[in-house]
């Protein structure tokens, strides 16, 4: 991959270790992404860093009404320290229309029956494993990585490594810049909580 | 490590893997038939392992003191010491030295309370769900594990291939060592996920436990600071909470605990991984304050 232009003030315009991201090119990708995650029933806005001039990430809120039930969902798209890949977050929860009662989603099954609004997109995510572990999925349970004692899920990170590097290697898809990488990466991500970007 | 005169680093593995927290169960009163009818259940639980593993030998000794009988047959049930449920997804000698506020100094101070038997209370109704994860079934456990195995082979080497090269009979004994804790088992495959010299890996997979807040810190340290200088203890936690430990050397103000011991801060920080990680693959290393 050729990066254009290093630092001093000259940003680069592509992962200088794709599909990897380091800090500084993951806070550009957020930038050039936040723009687009403004829609009917989402709305975000960045996670400022230490780091002066940075994103840490961004937090999103969506929100999907279908039969007699709202459900709405507070997401962060992340670097992993871990996986250097950006990882998606999210807790839920459902309300009755009829009685305005929430209910919070703590399980990986709910969160297939309230949340995941394309089903087909979710096995895609499907994680490669250990082999005596079969069918593990792509979402699991998880501490939240931001707000100490609160719960979350996250949609496993390995696994998108090898997706982004499918699709760059594809001759029908331009080179992944910064600029285009988060929308295409939540395109396949996304969809867990109703995210698709416009355009 | 290496230079340590009474211990071989073998034996130190196994002295790891054979550590135990003695555990007093009561059956909280609401769960109970007839309050006062049923002793505590007491079991040496492994620090290595999950609290979990343990739920069915606790709910078979309850099983006739239940007042909803069904619940025996649930995966999902939950301990609370002094009131405070326990994450258990996370490993048990690690909880009672966080919890307890284990200080290892204190050995020679009658005074002290150990909290042993550790004295916890068995409930199944009102899981606390905005606090604890969910045991979504009686696999919850080992999709924990492998999880952190996996991220702990990627930390190691900067790609999860050896762990997901495993064939699948040693996938399945790697889980039975630590399902039945069965040294030779776990042992057996995980020396083969391991590059026989620890400063070949990449990073370190290590998450440091504050006091009070219990927060954990995710931390990403190589085993050498330059090609002449590894990483020690004190090192590492000078690099990540300088704040508690503005000494590379002396603990001044906080110390590390790991498996109820005190770390010196000269130990090499690779080495000790190799010795003294739990299954996971990580160290789970808590801080204590210095009072």
């Amino acid at each position: 991959m050729t990066v254009l232009g290093v630092s001093d003030g000259i940003t680069a315009n592509y992962a200088s270790n794709f599909p990897y991201l380091t800090s500084a090119e993951f806070s550009e990708a957020c930038v050039s992404f936040l723009p687009r995650l403004h829609g009917s029933g989402i709305t975000s806005r960045p996670l400022p860093s230490t780091e002066k001039d940075l994103y840490d990430g961004i937090e999103i809120t969506t929100l999907r009404e279908y039969g007699d039930i709202r459900v709405t969902s507070k997401a962060f798209i992340l670097l992993s320290p871990i996986y250097s890949l950006p990882v998606l977050y999210f807790s839920s929860e459902y309300t009755s229309l009829h009685t305005g009662e929430s209910t919070p989603i703590t399980l990986v099954e709910d969160v297939y029956k309230y949340v995941i609004t394309n089903p087909s997109q979710i096995s895609l995510l499907s994680e490669p494993t250990m082999p005596s572990v079969s069918g593990s999925g792509a979402i699991s349970q998880c501490e939240h990585p931001l707000y100490h004692g609160l719960l979350c899920f996250y949609i496993h990170p390995c696994h998108t490594g090898e997706v982004m590097n499918t699709l760059n290697e594809d001759p029908e898809v331009p080179d992944i810049t910064l600029h285009s990488y988060l929308p295409l990466w939540i395109g396949f991500v996304g969809a867990t909580v109703g995210i698709a970007i416009r355009g | 490590m290496s230079s340590s005169p009474s211990i071989a680093p073998s034996d130190l593995r196994r002295k790891v893997w054979d550590g135990v927290i003695p555990l007093q169960i009561i059956l909280a009163p609401d769960e109970c038939r007839i309050l006062d009818s049923v002793e505590p259940f007491y079991i040496n639980a492994a620090r290595v392992s999950y609290f979990p593993q343990y739920f069915g030998r606790i709910t078979a000794y309850f099983k006739n003191s239940l007042r909803d009988a069904e619940a025996s047959l649930s995966s999902e049930w939950w301990l609370d010491f002094e009131g405070v449920p326990l994450r258990w997804n996370w490993p048990i000698g690690l909880l009672y030295d966080l919890l307890t506020g284990l200080d290892p100094t204190q050995a020679d101070n009658p005074d002290h309370d150990w909290h042993l038997p550790w004295t916890l209370m068995l409930h199944h109704s009102q899981y606390p769900s905005d606090t604890l994860l969910r045991i979504a079934s009686a696999g919850a456990v080992k999709e924990h594990w492998v999880n952190r195995v996996k991220e702990a082979d990627f930390i190691r080497r900067g790609n999860a291939n050896a762990v997901m090269s495993l064939s699948k009979t040693d996938s399945d004994e790697m889980w039975l060592g630590v399902e039945e804790h069965d040294f030779d088992k776990f042992w057996g495959i995980t020396k083969k996920l391991l590059p026989s010299d620890p400063y070949a890996l990449r990073h370190i997979p290590i998450k440091i436990y504050l006091p009070s807040s219990n927060k954990m810190l995710q931390a990403l340290v190589p085993p050498s600071i330059s090609p002449r200088e590894f990483h020690t203890v004190g090192t590492a936690l000078h690099a990540h909470l300088p704040q508690l430990f503005p000494s590379r050397r002396t603990s001044l103000l906080a110390r590390p605990v790991l498996h109820g011991v005190l770390l010196s801060m000269a130990i090499p920080l690779a080495e000790l991984l190799y010795e003294c990680m739990y299954t996971d693959g990580y160290l789970h290393i808590c801080i204590i304050m210095i009072s």
